[in-house]
């Protein structure tokens, strides 16, 4: 190759290498912009930035998920004005506004049987068919009852809206007065299994046969960002070679299309990773936790530009 | 005028020495085929077949670092034909044509190859983990694993084998599990791969001590730009912004041209109300590379700080215009507007009209 061609040649490349070298170092602007601007942010009163709503899907044991989540949400300081939750949403958002340090909470997660809930128990399951006597949840309300006291919504350090179902006329029924105990336990009464739970000549049952993730109630509310946490299973996993788990996936299936409206109505969805857990397994609390954790983290960018993004005012130079 | 042509000047220079070095690497490629022809030539004069298959040999090694892989792939296929060769040998003509293959990213025949590999040397460490980082390679995670957990199964203190299976877990964002495996690697045998997916899973899950633990014993023996910046990162998430500055500085000893650690440490020089400082920070980081709108944007923040409005409008609209995300140009958009609605602004506006 002839001297001057090679000049030329080594002038066109160190041209293009010095472009580069310019990006060698990967530098995500939106992430330092964020990282600057929520420093202020986190701080802002109340009136001053955007009322964010948090919706907890129910989903069963899924929902073990929404403390990881909440880990997250706590540690990075989001603010959270209102919680709304259907099923196993309401028992993660009673403890969550009640203040329960978050260790506790876990631990309580971690150790959580059938038992301690409601007699459900697979002999107790098999008389329930053969005499056609529902089983009771009366001992979830004492269970949430006995970890954060008894407890009234005017108490909660964080509002909380229980989603219900009126299993005689279908209504969705929002509970967000009297003792949280009793609204949890009618949140979260799976029809067929549990007996409905009676309120103000109402029998109510879990929320999700109406709105398995209430976006609507948060839009009632006027949320400005609604957050939602769905920990809905994946049908097309599900086991279903027996009639309990048949009923289950008809239940899942007539639900699904409704979740998407919803969720089509949210600003941020946090999806964490537990599609394949039962509803029913408690036993690997450890590692469904820590699914809603990264499942949270991995939003979290998400969900700090949104709040950013709705303040009118200019943060960066308060 | 001066400046272009001293700009011209250093380009032509610069060129002059490179294109020296590209002759002597010319130079060294012709030693190179020289040697080959050397050794082929000594090939056809072998005694015996004990020479000739060593020299075969050194010719298809020097053939795969000169990238000739096809007449390599020959040398050993001959190789693998003669009569009478041992089993230790033909397992590593097929490691070698197995390695070529994933050379040329023919995944499928070089696993093949190892595969033939492994089928005379059953317990064979080398070839399943060679595999298992081919599949880790090709985000075939669960292929991978199996692999690396077959070595472990062998040697249970292949490190080797649980950096892999870190590296499965973390790449799935596992974290907790690639933990598990990562902690069990003896510090000594560490690498910067290693360390930095390490101290990535602990901070994906806020373990920010145990990440500066794992950091720290690395480091004492391994100073580098990119782990101080990271070690930086790490107080900066756990608020320790006077560490997190010492780290971001000696980060800057070890590589000035690294961008980031002077956009971090304006950052912290801000937060710490040394705002000359932050300037000075954010300027170094802007001669470095002047694209990111979001270096414009804080310029613009702390010029409104010194009072001096105009310069912060001007950093606004080069922010806006450089701005290659929705967000950052959402934001020097709300900028402009409030500076342009500013007082204070308007008033020195007036007065230089």
């Amino acid at each position: 190759m002839p001297f001057i061609r090679k000049i030329f040649l080594i002038l066109v490349l160190s041209f293009f290498v010095s472009i580069a070298i310019a990006y060698v170092y990967d530098f995500d602007e939106d992430v330092f912009l964020i990282d600057s601007l929520w420093r202020k942010v986190k701080t802002l009163p109340k009136e001053k930035r955007p009322k964010v709503v948090l919706v907890l899907g129910g989903g069963g044991a899924r929902g073990i998920s929404h403390i990881g989540v909440f880990r997250v949400l706590y540690e990075e300081q989001i603010p959270i004005d209102l919680v709304v939750g259907t099923s196993v949403g309401s028992i993660a958002g009673a403890f969550y506004c009640a203040g329960l340090p978050i260790e506790n909470f876990e631990n309580i997660a971690k150790n959580i049987h059938w038992k301690d809930i409601s007699n459900f128990s697979y002999p107790s399951l098999i008389s329930m068919f053969l005499n056609e006597n529902l089983l009771s949840n009366e001992k979830l309300g004492k269970f949430v009852s006995k970890n954060i006291g008894e407890i009234n919504f005017a108490q909660l350090k964080v509002p909380l809206i229980c989603v219900a179902t009126d299993l005689n006329t279908g209504e969705r029924i929002l509970l967000r007065e009297g003792s949280v105990g009793f609204a949890v336990r009618a949140s979260a009464a799976i029809p067929g299994i549990f007996k409905p739970v009676e309120y103000r000549q109402r029998y109510l049952v879990d929320g999700g046969l109406v709105e398995n993730i209430p976006v609507n109630v948060a839009k009632i509310f006027n949320a400005d960002i609604i957050i939602v946490v769905s920990v809905a299973a994946d049908i097309t996993k599900n086991n279903i070679d027996n009639v309990f788990a048949t009923l289950m996936q008809a239940i899942y299936i007539q639900g699904k299309t409704l979740d998407q409206e919803n969720l089509d109505m949210s600003d941020i969805v946090i999806y964490p990773d537990v599609g394949e857990i039962s509803a029913f397994d408690f036993r690997n609390a450890y590692k469904t936790i820590d699914k809603g954790f990264i499942a949270a983290k991995r939003s979290l960018k998400n969900i700090k530009m949104t709040i950013i993004n709705k303040i009118t005012e200019n943060v960066l130079l308060e | 005028m001066n400046k272009i042509l001293i700009c011209f000047m250093f380009i032509f220079s610069y060129s002059f020495v490179c294109a020296i070095k590209l002759d002597e690497i010319s130079s060294l490629d012709k030693c190179f085929l020289k040697a080959i022809n050397e050794i082929s030539v000594k090939v056809d004069m072998a005694k015996n077949n004990k020479e000739k298959t060593k020299l075969l040999e050194t010719l298809a090694e020097m053939l795969i670092i000169n990238k000739q892989y096809l007449p390599a792939l020959s040398i050993y296929n001959n190789l693998l034909e003669s009569k009478k060769i041992p089993k230790r040998k033909k397992k590593e003509y097929y490691v070698k044509l197995g390695d070529i293959y994933k050379l040329e990213k023919n995944y499928g025949f070089s696993l093949e190859y190892y595969h033939k590999a492994l089928l005379l040397y059953k317990k064979n460490i080398d070839v399943r983990f060679k595999i298992g980082n081919m599949f880790l390679k090709n985000k075939l995670y669960n292929l991978a694993e199996k692999y690396f957990l077959e070595v472990l199964a062998i040697n249970k203190n292949s490190d080797a084998a649980k950096k892999g299976l870190g590296d499965v877990y973390s790449c799935q964002n596992i974290d907790t599990k690639a933990i598990e495996y990562y902690s069990q690697i003896n510090p000594k045998n560490y690498d910067k791969e290693t360390v930095v997916s390490f101290v990535n899973c602990y901070r994906d899950l806020n373990r920010f001590d145990d990440a500066i633990k794992v950091l720290d014993i690395f480091m004492k023996e391994n100073k580098d730009t990119e782990l101080f910046f990271l070690s930086g990162l790490l107080f900066i998430d756990k608020k320790e912004y006077l560490k997190a500055k010492d780290m971001f500085l000696n980060s800057v000893q070890y590589g000035e041209s690294n961008f980031r650690v002077y956009v971090y440490l304006a950052l912290i020089y801000e937060l710490t109300g040394e705002i000359q400082k932050a300037k000075t920070m954010y300027d170094k980081a802007y001669s470095i590379n002047s694209s990111y709108a979001v270096v414009d944007l804080m310029q613009a923040k702390i010029a409104y700080k010194m009072n001096r409005f105009y310069e912060a409008r001007r950093y606004a609209y080069n922010a806006y215009v450089k701005a290659k995300t929705v967000f950052v140009k959402n934001q020097a958009q709300k900028m402009i507007d409030f500076l342009r609605s500013d007082n204070n602004l308007l008033s020195i506006k007036d007065s230089v009209k």
